[in-house]
């Protein structure tokens, strides 16, 4: 359109004669078009409210907007110099008096004059920062900012980007003191201490649930005054940080001029490392523990001593490997409070309140380690609920803590059914014993064998004792045991355990889920679903009544409770709970994350079982890339798995198929630690690949050295070893050893119908190949009631679809035309294929010597 | 790409939109305009008197509303670009619809309409004669979309859907210095019909 283009053009021309000679020339002989382009150029200059307004605001009812300023006026007052006060942006605040200055921007009191007259505090992003990249993200961030609602919060009340292009900040003008001088002040005890920093932790959750992570918790920023009769906090700019970075990626401080060296105190370790990208909820936790160290001990970790006389490098050294004195112990320091700010509390007094579980307390949101940090700011809030009403706290004193989880990590029981594990897992029970005893011996001595630590040993004593229970009298070689296999044993006294555990779960809710998770992983581990199933859905229904609907070791639960369904054979349940992990976990620490992938790789594993192998391959892939970009250059099992899954994924392509498995042992090989169960897994999808390519004795060779192996480790009768023979059986099919392949078909059948149940994909599986094999051998009579027990169970599970067009050629064979009819009509064979095959049959009867 | 795998009803319904379905975009338009009617409602409701709604915030809690009943985390970045448009575009024009219908509203309470006020309505609209500017952006806004659709689509997904230029210029896939061009065009254009009606309807 010719009049928007000499507008558009006529705008590119600033001076006025140079404007109307545009014009003069472009619009030639046309008066009215000239008058009319000159009508749109004078409106466009014109202070006209029009678009300027948000149409929410318009319909609030608001009056005209008063103050103001010419925007041409303004675009120059605030792109070339400073702003100042009296400015106005947006038609709406009006600067009044600058109270912050810092790297990346500048804070102003400012009077909003509509909707309504108030005060605010506008954050004014300096000019120079305003990339494109730095707005559009700014934007985005602003908008995530406006979902928050918490009374503790000051809230994000508006923003935009001013007529110069300058991005800016509205926030709720907080009045009020800073966390440590508010308490100074009031002289507040302990205890009120504690009330407050539980508000804090709530406030915190709270932005936590909504994505948000404040990234700068300090006691400056959180700011306290009296409401009704009671102190209140109110944190201030949370998420601004990563606002005003603008960027995505956390940056190390010192290249952010204006970050005063004052805030590395409560940076955590990993924000102080130059990777350190991936930030999480638990940052904010660490911060929360220095802001708690605080105000218990009037001092911070590092001794502000310290922080005076070292460089940047040693303080970063220290955040991230020195591990802080006790608060008990600092706080008989000189540095700790003067003596009479708890009134007369003395230090010793205050050092005696303080060890113990307060000190357990801080030092878990302490951890350098995030894993081992608290989950969430309400799981730290609860903490400090606990102890301040006498109840029992999670924390726990970290040696001790750290030798249980070892032990339990070392013990996911997957390698059962041999005397070498049964001495492993004594052995781990006399590590946990010691483990208990030491933490309970420095329990008592820190608790003066108070009530509540005779409480906590007879707990402990309790699931220590079910714990041992398991390894009684499991001797297969004790005439009691009447000579059952050691697995069987052991699960019998893992589900005893599982019933025992119901008392305590009474007393200890938590304590109890994570014996009972324990205990589920095992039974997986074992083999023995149901029971599984059942412990894990009964844990995870505790943990939600326990308002942790997404902690992490809800997750991990989920995503057991999905892999004992889908080996049961469940696999929608299966899918399901999978997704419902993956969600958590993505609104937790975000897709890049370990968990997360490793989730989608388990998902697609799902999909892989269920046969949607397109679905598999495209999540697959993309798993695999996420991971590559994740773990760089450090491989990770997670990836050997990964390849392991899509080298199943890239179905009838068994070229690449074998490309992804060689690759895959590669990155077997370069990790630190060997892991034979992976290995195995590959090595017999390798067979399978070379099977299909023609290797024949290749495949041959590598799959009975996977039996072998497998039967060594997990025992003869588990799933893998059944598996792996599975494929052996094939591999001899291919070779036309018919009578090898058939004898160990049916020997599976019947191996896996008494382990797991005849309704298993394992079982059909073997009995619909065993029914293949028959065929092939041209057994057809033989063939058909396998056959056609597994073609029955392919609406059930997709993969026994091979059995049909099996089961069609055998009827056909035997002249069971009514049923081959039948049933091609079911497949979709079409009947002149069915003709065509009975000549050819005949042709090749015919043509075969007598 | 993962967006395609998990992908309940309202990730497939972006999807289809994105692709051009008709159905499905009118069907993405009720969804949102269903939800961000009642989202509006209650967050009127919840607020102190004076604040400001942000039609930014609004759009976006729809979006993560609607994909929240579906049981799965996708970011409006995390979506095919197309369909992302889509979403915007509809979200937009859903904003558009809910603030024109109370404007109407109000205006017909001025002319002798029910005069019962409901403190939690969404539709109050505390000056009359605002609305009837708006009301007239609108009819301006329609003439304009018949000359210059893709220009009356910039002033929609801007003013009524508050995106900002950049990302409007995004979705709507021109230059930003274009889309700046643009809304200084829209913007003069705009007043001088507004005016234009107001000196007629004076006759």
């Amino acid at each position: 359109m010719r009049e928007r283009e000499i507008f558009t053009e006529a705008l590119n021309r600033p001076g006025q004669a140079e404007r109307s000679g545009y014009l003069e020339e472009a619009c030639g002989g046309d008066p009215a078009l000239r008058s009319r382009i000159e009508k749109l150029l004078s409106l466009h200059d014109s202070d006209s409210p029009l678009l300027g307004l948000k149409p929410t605001d318009i319909l609030r009812g608001l009056t005209e907007p008063t103050n103001q300023t010419k925007t041409a006026s303004n675009r120059a007052a605030l792109s070339d110099v400073e702003a100042k006060s009296g400015t106005v942006i947006d038609h709406r605040y009006k600067l009044i008096e600058k109270i912050g200055e810092g790297g990346v921007g500048e804070v102003w009191v400012a009077g909003q004059t509509m909707p309504m007259q108030r005060r605010v505090a506008l954050k004014l992003i300096r000019a120079g920062m305003d990339s494109r990249m730095v707005m559009a993200r700014f934007e985005q961030e602003r908008q995530v900012l406006s979902l928050m609602d918490h009374p503790n919060i000051a809230n994000a009340l508006d923003g935009g980007i001013t007529s110069a292009g300058q991005p800016y900040l509205v926030m709720e003008l907080v009045n009020g003191l800073p966390l440590m001088k508010f308490c100074e002040e009031a002289k507040l005890s302990p205890r009120a201490r504690l009330d407050l920093f539980v508000l804090i932790c709530h406030a915190v959750q709270h932005a936590h649930q909504k994505g948000i992570i404040h990234r700068d918790l300090k006691p400056a920023n959180i700011l306290v005054s009296w409401v009704d009769g009671r102190p209140a906090p109110k944190i201030i700019d949370f998420g601004i940080s990563k606002v005003m970075r603008g960027n995505g990626e956390e940056s190390f401080p010192a290249t952010q001029a204006g970050l005063v060296i004052g805030t590395l105190e409560y940076m955590s370790p990993e924000q102080t490392k130059f990777s350190g990208h991936n930030i999480d909820t638990r940052t904010d936790i660490y911060a929360l523990g220095v802001i708690l160290y605080e105000l218990l001990t009037g001092t911070r970790p590092i001794e502000p001593e310290v922080i005076r006389n070292s460089g940047m490098a040693e303080i970063v050294r220290m955040i991230q490997e020195t591990v802080p004195a006790k608060p008990s112990s600092r706080v008989l320091t000189e540095t700790a409070f003067s003596s009479d700010v708890f009134g007369k509390l003395e230090k010793k007094k205050l050092a005696a309140l303080l060890r113990g579980e307060l000190d357990w307390v801080v030092m878990k949101c302490l951890e350098k380690d995030r894993e081992r940090r608290y989950d969430t700011a309400n799981s730290l809030a609860r903490d400090i609920e606990n102890y301040l009403s006498d109840r029992p706290v999670e924390a726990r004193p970290p040696s001790a803590s750290y030798l249980l989880r070892k032990f339990y990590r070392r013990n996911k029981l997957p390698f059962l059914g041999f005397a070498l594990a049964l001495l492993a897992l004594v052995g781990g029970v006399i590590g946990t014993s010691i483990g208990l005893i030491r933490e309970e011996k420095a329990r008592i001595a820190e608790l003066a064998a108070s009530e509540k630590a005779q409480r906590r040993l007879e707990k402990s004593r309790k699931a220590n004792e079910i714990l041992a229970s398991i390894f009684e009298k499991t001797n297969p070689r004790d005439f009691a045991n009447g000579g059952r296999p050691l697995q069987e044993l052991m699960a019998e006294r893992l589900g005893q355990a599982v019933d025992e555990l119901d008392s305590l779960s009474d007393e200890d809710p938590k304590e109890a889920v994570v014996l009972q998770y324990r205990l589920g992983t095992s039974l997986i581990g074992l083999e023995d679903y149901n029971k599984a199933i059942k412990i894990l859905e009964k844990s995870l229904a505790t943990l939600k009544s326990l308002d942790e609907p997404d902690s992490e070791l809800t997750i991990e639960m989920t995503r057991q409770l999905a892999e004992a369904y889908l080996r049961s054979g469940k696999r929608d349940v299966a899918l399901g709970h999978l997704e419902h992990a993956l969600l958590l976990s993505r609104t937790r620490f975000g897709v890049d994350n370990k968990t997360t992938l490793a989730l989608m790789g388990e998902l697609g594993n799902c999909y892989l079982e269920m046969r949607r192998q397109k679905e598999a391959r495209l999540i697959l892939e993309e798993v695999l890339g996420r991971q590559k970009a994740l773990f760089g250059n450090d491989y990770h099992r997670d990836m050997v798995m990964t390849l392991s899954s899509l080298s199943v994924a890239v179905e009838d392509d068994w070229a690449t198929t074998a490309v992804l498995l060689e690759e895959a042992t590669q990155v077997l090989n370069k990790l630190k630690t060997r892991d034979v169960e992976t290995e195995l897994n590959i090595q017999q999808n390798l067979g399978v690949a070379y099977a299909h390519l023609g290797k024949l004795d290749q495949s041959e060779r590598l799959l009975l050295d996977t039996v072998a192996r497998n039967e060594v480790r997990f025992g003869r009768d588990h799933s893998f070893t059944l598996s792996s023979n599975s494929a052996l059986a094939h591999t001899y099919r291919r070779q036309k050893q018919y009578e090898k392949a058939r004898s160990l078909f049916e020997d599976l059948a019947r191996r896996s119908e008494m382990k797991m149940d005849r309704d298993n994909p394992l079982t059909l599986n073997a009995i619909g190949n065993l029914g293949v094999t028959y065929r092939e051998m041209g057994r057809f009579q033989e063939a058909i009631p396998f056959l056609e027990e597994a073609h029955k169970m392919s609406v059930k599970y997709p993969e026994l679809d091979f059995a049909g067009k099996h089961l069609y050629e055998c009827y056909r064979r035997c002249g069971q035309k009514e049923k081959s009819a039948k049933l091609a009509k079911e497949l979709g064979i079409p009947p002149w294929q069915g003709f065509l095959n009975n000549v050819g049959d005949s042709f090749l009867d015919r043509a075969k010597p007598k | 790409m993962f967006v395609r795998l998990v992908m309940p009803e309202f990730t497939q319904l972006l999807v289809n939109a994105g692709s051009g379905d008709e159905t499905a975009i009118e069907h993405l338009f009720a969804q949102v305009y269903g939800d961000l009617r009642l989202l509006a409602t209650q967050r009127l409701a919840q607020e102190a008197p004076g604040n400001t709604l942000q039609p930014t915030a609004l759009v976006h809690e729809v979006y993560l509303r609607l994909i929240k009943s579906t049981n799965q985390i996708l970011r409006p970045e995390d979506l095919p670009g197309d369909s992302r448009s889509r979403f915007f575009a509809a979200a937009a024009n859903a904003m558009r619809r809910i603030l024109i219908e109370s404007a109407r509203r109000k205006k017909r309470d001025k002319h002798g309409g029910t005069h019962q006020r409901i403190a939690l309505d969404p539709d109050q609209v505390a000056e009359p004669e605002m609305a009837e500017e708006l009301l007239a952006l609108d009819e301006a806004l329609t003439i304009l979309a018949s000359i210059e659709p893709q220009i009356a689509e910039l002033v929609t997904l801007r003013y009524f859907g508050g995106l900002t230029l950049k990302e409007s210029a995004v979705i709507l896939g021109i230059a930003p210095r274009t889309a700046d061009a643009h809304w200084a065009y829209a913007r003069a254009w705009l007043l001088a019909e507004i005016q234009q009606s107001a000196e007629n309807s004076e006759f």
